[in-house]
């Protein structure tokens, strides 16, 4: 029991020794020089990083507002357009009839009950490719999460350059570990690299028919 | 025939993304729609006032969807509201423990209006069938 409390103790001092080699060489190459560089530069990613944020919340928010605002105007113009539509129909027969025989009025009136009729399908079609433009901004929620993600860690790294640079003069403190939540892991970046994961909506929707759902 | 005036409480920590959900519950014709940007936030809500649908994301500061999924189904007045999730979280492990959970549907985001169409529509004939 000693024998191996020794053995241990031994092989703890050697490891300090080298630690301390490692250390000295490191100082003298200029080392806590470097890690400063590298704690400014980490800052100014995380700089970086919050610009992509608020860039990206703009161009999403402003997306949105562009959609909220033409949504009624296109609903509005198919409303309109149907009505007309109608109004035009209410004629009485000896007006429609007096519209009729005169040539270039009838071609006008056709024209446009024609052009009346096609609006409500014209933005429908424009009420489809907004919608389109809206489900493209889930590009805001999915790139956000993953970039929630990175500032952590490069906070986490600076925390630990920080550390390690005040480790110099006041000698050696606790580092704070994380504990990971395997069941928040935000947005699946890289599918081929990760096992279990299901991004195709079908893949969810066996596994909840497996489940009971 | 699907009740309108149904009230939808959508829980997003993101804005954008409350409000993409809250224009397409507005092209179903569903306009009765609250926001919350959290779980605690929305337990919040939904015991100040009553609800009938509850859309929620997973990974949200202060109360995560599943927490608040597993208070609500261990509240006597909520338990019984639906909770569809709709979420980036997509491990196998994930959608366990949402169904586990209680959950009455799955989404992975990124998601299409026609995705989120159909599992609110199978939801609320599940509902109607159960009350039928």
């Amino acid at each position: 029991m000693n024998n191996s409390l020794d053995t241990s103790k031994n092989v703890i001092d050697h490891f300090g020794q080298l630690t301390q080699m490692l250390h000295n060489c490191l100082t003298e190459l200029g080392h806590d020089q470097r890690l400063q560089q590298t704690g400014i530069e980490i800052s100014g990613s995380k700089e970086g990083l919050a610009y992509v944020v608020s860039k990206t919340t703009q161009a999403a928010e402003c997306s949105l507002q562009a959609i909220e605002n033409a949504q009624p105007v296109l609903k509005n113009l198919a409303i309109n357009a149907a009505h007309l539509h109608g109004l035009w129909q209410q004629l009485p027969e000896a007006t429609a009839a007096a519209i009729g025989s005169h040539p270039s009025l009838d071609n006008a009136l056709r024209q446009t009950l024609d052009f009346l009729d096609e609006i409500p399908k014209q933005t429908n079609i424009a009420q489809a490719s907004l919608t389109e433009i809206m489900m493209a901004q889930n590009f805001h929620d999915l790139t956000g999460q993953v970039i929630q993600k990175i500032a952590r860690v490069i906070e986490t790294a600076e925390q630990e350059i920080q550390q390690l640079l005040a480790n110099e003069n006041l000698g050696k403190k606790e580092t704070v570990t994380k504990q990971k939540n395997s069941l928040l892991n935000g947005p699946v970046t890289s599918p081929q690299k990760q096992d279990g994961v299901y991004v195709d909506q079908n893949q969810v929707d066996d596994l909840l028919t497996k489940l009971g759902l | 025939m699907t009740d309108k005036n149904l009230r939808f409480l959508v829980v997003d920590d993101f804005s954008t993304m409350r409000r993409i959900i809250r224009n397409l519950l507005k092209d179903l014709g569903f306009n009765n729609v609250e926001e919350a940007e959290d779980g605690a936030m929305a337990l919040k809500k939904l015991r100040d006032s009553s609800f009938d649908f509850i859309v929620s994301d997973w990974n949200m500061p202060n109360m995560d969807g599943l927490t608040m999924l597993q208070n609500v189904r261990a509240d006597d007045v909520l338990k019984d509201i639906p909770v569809l999730m709709v979420t980036a979280e997509a491990k196998k492990e994930n959608i366990i423990a949402a169904a586990q959970a209680g959950a009455n549907g799955y989404i992975v985001k990124p998601f299409t209006a026609a995705t989120l169409d159909e599992k609110l529509n199978k939801i609320l004939q599940n509902m109607a069938a159960v009350h039928a």
